[in-house]
């Protein structure tokens, strides 16, 4: 480092390092606060035909990290939140974890009936 | 603008480019020769053997209780780390999760460069295990890391800058890749993830300076090839076989080696037949990519017991006769050793004690005979325990192997699962949704999951083992000195004396070891780095702290008054706080 040459080097060459790409890209969001609901409550609660259907969407998005009594994930069947806050985290994901947006992936419909499925007592 | 440590930043960039070498990076020639290179460590597995054997012997098992941390480095998020640190001309490359590279001094600690994968929205419904990545490959000019989203990135090596970046493949329809990209002959070849998401698996070569495609070979045979009939119907279309590792190359063969996933979905009775090459490794031809053999691990797999670990490429001796040999330690709960010429079968043993999906493999073959009770079937009852779990004996985590002593060291962990079908009429492929069939639950069975194992490879003997309370996910490092290091999920990196397993040193990281070491010199200082912190996989079976941190030891006569006493900071202190408006 003491050479002189390289100082005079590297003098030259300021600017052509520093962060690549700074951080990691971050998704747009739904703006919660104004998105337009369907429905404030769940329509599928307890609606056995609904809870079915929301078992199958759940094993093929959300079994791989929550499984049946949580995993990297946590416990749906003990989450503590109800209704569109539930909804909320499902559709926007939530920062700093690994739980992704599914607004795009699965509909709102599709969401109330995952909440069905695991508010719904285990049937196994 | 802080001039002092952008001047010395790129004179560290010039010294590392004209410093050690005369041309700009590891040629093919330097990539083939790398086992012989004493200081750097200049690909994944070391060398393209995989061995992860160091030359170095300045630390040795009568002074590693002197290794002290000389820097450490954090890593952006705490998504879990499981790379191998690449060395090359005084520079460490890692990656951290979410395919994030970083280039540090590697005697310092001072970060050089740092280059971040954007992100499409959505890409989390796409990840099985994690956002993790295991590392870089380094040729020429370049940096070679391959992205959650299915890309195959070129990195300028001085800079970050990208030099070249191309779409492997639509990660919307569950194609993903996490493994470290393989240099051969001037080719990157890669790997795909998305053996849970119904994709058809496959492995590529790249031209290295051009990012052309050179060839595609797909892992499980197309209509009219050979192998096809082993699938019924439409199956093998969506049939997994995903490539998500490294592989091995033999130059002197020509061979290159790459290792399948399971098979998809997990219900083994929806695609009755061996489903060839899924849970298998594949030798291919590394310029035409045709297969010239494959022996299958697990054939009509219903366990999710993938083949892809690459395998360690051995010269040993077997009841007295000259062989060379692949070693593998598999998911399914066996140590194999294969010819690597030919693909024959040589011998296995048990690495966890109480397998019970089979009665044990032919001795010839080594085809294994399934007890037909523990296979989950769609429409079936479940099945549980299975040992060992999905998991397996011994998941991605790279063995390391003493070619002096013949020894290998296996991290292997004892469990078992539970395994529940779904309805037949339920296990429909739909593109970028999971396709598994099966509801799955990974059990203890003892006080003791995790062990690291040691076992001659020559005289078919178990040696010694280092036990753990939770499952080993860590690589390891064996060094010409006699020692042997690893981590655990309980945050300790550690050496053990490679003939007794006696732990000699350990040190506390403050997360659990996801990630394998390596170890480099410079300046007549020989140091090791690790990766610490919690993800992938493990994360899903228990809470603990998570980390993001890059650490770095060396003895402490030697690190004393030099490394990490640079003249430099983490961050940009310009800018980091604005002036009173006046």
């Amino acid at each position: 480092m003491k050479n002189p040459l390289n100082r005079l080097i590297a003098s030259v060459l300021l600017f052509a390092g520093g962060d690549a790409a700074g951080q990691a890209h971050q998704p747009p969001r739904i703006d919660i606060d104004t998105y337009e609901w369907q429905f404030t409550d769940n329509p599928f609660a307890g609606n056995a035909e609904s809870i079915v259907e929301g078992q199958r969407i759940y094993r093929s998005t959300c079994y791989i990290c929550h499984a049946d009594t949580g995993s990297r994930g946590p416990n749906l069947r003990k989450s503590k939140l109800k209704g569109q806050a539930f909804l909320k985290i499902v559709i926007n994901g939530r920062k700093g974890t690994q739980m992704p947006a599914w607004k795009g992936k699965l509909t709102e419909e599709e969401m109330w009936k995952v909440l069905a499925y695991v508010e719904a007592p285990p049937t196994q | 603008m802080k001039i002092r440590s952008l001047r010395d930043f790129l004179v560290t960039v010039l010294l590392a480019s004209f410093g050690s070498t005369v041309h700009a990076g590891p040629s093919a020639a330097d990539l083939a020769a790398a086992g012989g290179n004493r200081a750097e460590w200049l690909m994944y597995g070391r060398s393209y053997d995989n061995q992860r054997f160091s030359p170095l012997t300045q630390i040795k098992p009568a002074n590693v209780k002197k290794l002290r941390p000389v820097w450490s480095a954090a890593l952006n998020s705490l998504d879990g780390l499981e790379a191998t640190p690449v060395i090359h001309a005084g520079v460490i490359y890692v990656t951290g999760a979410h395919a994030n590279v970083f280039a540090f001094d590697a005697a310092t600690g001072r970060r050089l460069w740092h280059w971040a994968a954007e992100e499409p929205e959505g890409l989390g419904t796409v990840l099985c295990c994690g956002p993790v990545n295991r590392g870089v490959a380094i040729y020429g000019d370049h940096v070679f890391v391959l992205t959650l989203d299915a890309k195959v990135v070129a990195l300028d090596k001085a800079t970050g800058k990208v030099a070249w970046e191309k779409v492997i493949d639509d990660w919307k329809t569950g194609y993903s890749a996490t493994g470290a990209p393989l240099v051969v002959k001037g080719n990157v070849i890669v790997g795909v993830a998305g053996g849970e998401y119904g994709i058809r698996g496959y492995i590529r070569a790249y031209d290295a300076r051009s990012g052309d495609v050179k060839w595609t070979t797909y892992t499980i045979p197309g209509s009219g090839e050979p192998g096809n009939d082993t699938w019924p119907g439409d199956t093998w279309k969506t049939g997994g076989g995903a490539t998500w590792q490294s592989g091995a190359f033999d130059p002197q063969l020509n061979l290159l080696y790459w290792g399948t996933s399971n098979p998809g979905p997990w219900t083994a009775n929806l695609r009755t037949g061996d489903n060839k090459w899924t849970a298998s490794l594949l030798a291919l031809n590394p310029d035409s990519g045709e297969i010239q053999w494959g022996f299958q691990y697990t054939p009509n797999d219903g366990w999710d017991y993938d083949g892809n670990n690459a395998p360690i490429l051995a010269n040993i001796k077997v009841n007295g006769k000259p062989v060379k040999a692949a070693l593998q330690s598999n998911r399914n709960g066996f140590f194999y050793v294969l010819d690597r010429v030919t693909g024959k079968f040589i011998y296995a043993v048990p690495t966890v004690e109480g397998i019970n999906w089979t009665s044990g493999l032919d001795p010839v073959t080594g085809r294994p005979t399934v007890n037909e009770t523990m296979r989950p079937l769609a429409d079936g009852p479940p099945v549980v325990p299975i040992i060992p779990g999905l998991e397996g004996g011994t998941n991605w985590f790279p063995m390391a192997f003493n070619p002096e002593t013949g020894v290998v060291f296996v991290p292997t962990n004892t469990w078992a699962m539970a395994l529940t079908s779904h309805k037949s009429a339920d296990i429909k492929y739909e593109p970028g949704k999971v396709y598994m069939g099966m509801d799955y639950k990974m059990h203890r069975i003892s006080e003791t999951i995790g062990r690291l194992r040691a076992f001659d490879v020559q005289r078919k003997k178990w040696l010694w083992e280092i036990p753990s309370p939770l499952p080993l996910f860590a690589g390891v490092l064996a060094t010409k000195s006699g020692l042997v290091f690893t981590g655990d999920q309980l945050g300790f990196f550690y050496a053990a004396d490679a003939r007794t397993g006696k732990v000699l040193w350990r040190f506390q990281t403050g997360s659990g070891i996801n990630a394998s070491p390596a170890t480099y010199e410079i300046g007549g200082t020989q140091y090791v780095a690790i990766l610490s912190g919690l993800g992938g996989d493990p994360s899903f079976y228990f809470s603990a702290p998570k980390g993001n941190a890059l650490w770095v030891f060396a003895l402490d006569n030697l690190s004393a008054g030099k490394a990490g006493s640079g003249n430099w900071s983490v961050t940009d202190i310009e800018g980091a706080l604005t002036p009173v408006p006046k």
